[in-house]
């Protein structure tokens, strides 16, 4: 996979790695809700995510959460596990280069 | 000390961001990941600052900031709410729940510092500013005591005088001044001064005119070579040395004063005026006298004489000075107290001893006004002879 490179300031590199891992245990959460039809939680999540990825220095994270609370409020199946799979992609391809 | 600023978030990730950033500023963080907490961590550290989020589970953003706006400990803490709902509504309803600043996420941190900094900056100045302004109430009170001491106190009592007076500065501290001077076994002096304006700079002007009208002051008894080495001066002569004493450019202010001189064994009566209201010469069968001998204002260098007038009185004769704040006292409907109320109501009473007249003037003066606030001090004082 192609790596993505993220540009982010240097007084966060100790928050990065649980950052990132919190947002791969939201995929796994919003894959679970998604099979037992629980939209709120998954839009609860995405609201987060929406919230913080910018913050962060992650702009995708918070197009792809806007896009899961969006997906969650429509009860879009299919759009939510489109965004999770983005997500979970983005994840693994990034590759953070700190200044 | 540093600023203790509180985080109110769920979002583990975002206290954290916030933390560091605000840490790395030198300020003191504290977190909660909840409302509850929130207020509660709030009510135990009084932070300086909040930083709310508003979807939380439990009770949500817009909730503890109403609850931390009704609670006096916690009111006027500034509450920056920090919300992903970015809707013109949502940021509206934050700012009318009494939030200062509402940052949308995901945030730029620089700009959450900034907006930050503000927020304690303007806080901080405030506080300075009620600091401030508690220190001179605190001294404008300890003046008022003060003011108040020169009033008449402790009077000797004559067997054949009843007096009587009453006061209410419009402010903490007034620009009246009144009070009863005893000039030797015979004579008696009554004063009444109304200094331009109110509050401290005309209270420390009838400070001043107080220290001059006492009995040895020079101004009310001047020395003489022969027994009993002294001379009562006359009250038209008071009121030119006080002229002369007060030109207008000296303070600025003008006043405006009368002065009665009373012969206790005869039941003489000498009085000047400048420019202040007539007094009333209340007569036991309702008679009233305008008592308007005088000249102008204090302060204008006598150009016009201040002349005296002597009168006789009789027993169960009343006195009463007052300064214009009577008169002139407004109710709501903007209608004036007015002299001819003030006159029919001694009338009314000419009868009554001079401290129920002056109840009576008094209460007739709040039932005018209902409540209003006085626009002027208001100062009456009150002779009988007996």
């Amino acid at each position: 996979m192609e790596k993505i490179v993220v540009h982010v300031d240097s007084d966060l590199e100790d928050l990065i790695p649980g950052y990132l891992e919190n947002r791969r245990q939201d995929v796994e959460a919003i894959l679970r809700a998604l099979e037992n039809k629980d939209f709120e939680a998954i839009r609860v999540l995405g609201h987060t995510m929406k919230g913080t990825g910018g913050s962060y220095g992650f702009e995708l994270i918070t197009d792809l959460g806007r896009a899961l609370e969006k997906a969650a409020r429509d009860l879009d199946e299919a759009s939510v596990k489109q965004s999770a799979v983005s997500l979970r992609d983005y994840i693994q391809a990034v590759e953070v280069v700190f200044q | 000390m540093l600023d203790k600023i509180l985080i109110v978030d769920d979002s583990i990730d975002n206290r954290q961001l916030l933390s560091k950033t605000l840490g790395r500023a030198g300020y003191e963080v504290v977190e909660a990941s909840e409302g509850q907490e929130g207020l509660a961590r709030a009510l135990e550290i009084l932070p300086e600052l909040i930083l709310l989020d508003i979807m939380m589970p439990g009770i949500d953003g817009y909730q503890v900031c109403d609850l931390l706006k009704k609670d006096a400990l916690t009111a006027d803490i500034p509450v920056i709410f920090l919300s992903a709902r970015t809707e013109t509504r949502d940021k509206i309803k934050g700012l009318e729940i009494g939030g200062v600043d509402y940052i949308t996420k995901p945030f730029d941190r620089g700009e959450v510092l900034a907006r930050v900094q503000t927020q304690l900056k303007i806080r901080h100045l405030m506080k300075d500013l009620l600091d401030k302004q508690k220190r001179l109430e605190e001294d404008l009170r300890a003046a008022a005591f003060i003011q108040e001491t020169l009033l008449p106190a402790n009077l000797p009592t004559w067997p054949s005088l009843e007096i009587s007076w009453k006061f209410l500065p419009c402010e903490l501290i007034g620009g009246d001044i009144f009070n009863v001077v005893p000039l030797d076994e015979a004579h008696v002096g009554f004063y009444m001064v109304d200094v331009s304006g109110h509050g401290v700079p005309s209270a420390m002007v009838t400070v001043s005119v107080s220290q001059l009208m006492s009995p040895d002051s020079g101004y009310l008894r001047k020395k003489i070579s022969s027994p009993p080495y002294y001379q009562i001066v006359p009250p038209g002569k008071v009121l030119q040395a006080l002229d002369k004493e007060y030109p207008f450019e000296r303070f600025n202010k003008f006043f405006t004063m009368v002065y009665l001189l009373l012969n206790i064994p005869q039941k003489k009566m000498t009085y000047s005026s400048a420019a202040h209201p007539p007094p009333l010469l209340l007569h036991r069968d309702g008679g009233l006298e305008l008592l308007g001998k005088g000249g102008t204002i204090i302060g204008l260098n006598g150009i016009v004489p201040f002349d005296q007038e002597e009168r006789e009185l009789q027993p169960r004769d009343k006195v009463i000075i007052y300064t214009d704040g009577v008169v002139e006292y407004q109710n709501r409907e903007e209608e004036l107290f007015g002299p001819e109320r003030l006159y029919d109501l001694a009338r009314t009473l000419s009868k009554e001893p001079i401290s129920k007249i002056l109840d009576a003037i008094y209460e007739g003066l709040m039932d005018f006004g209902r409540q209003a606030k006085i626009q002027d001090d208001v100062s009456l004082l009150g002779i009988e002879v007996k």
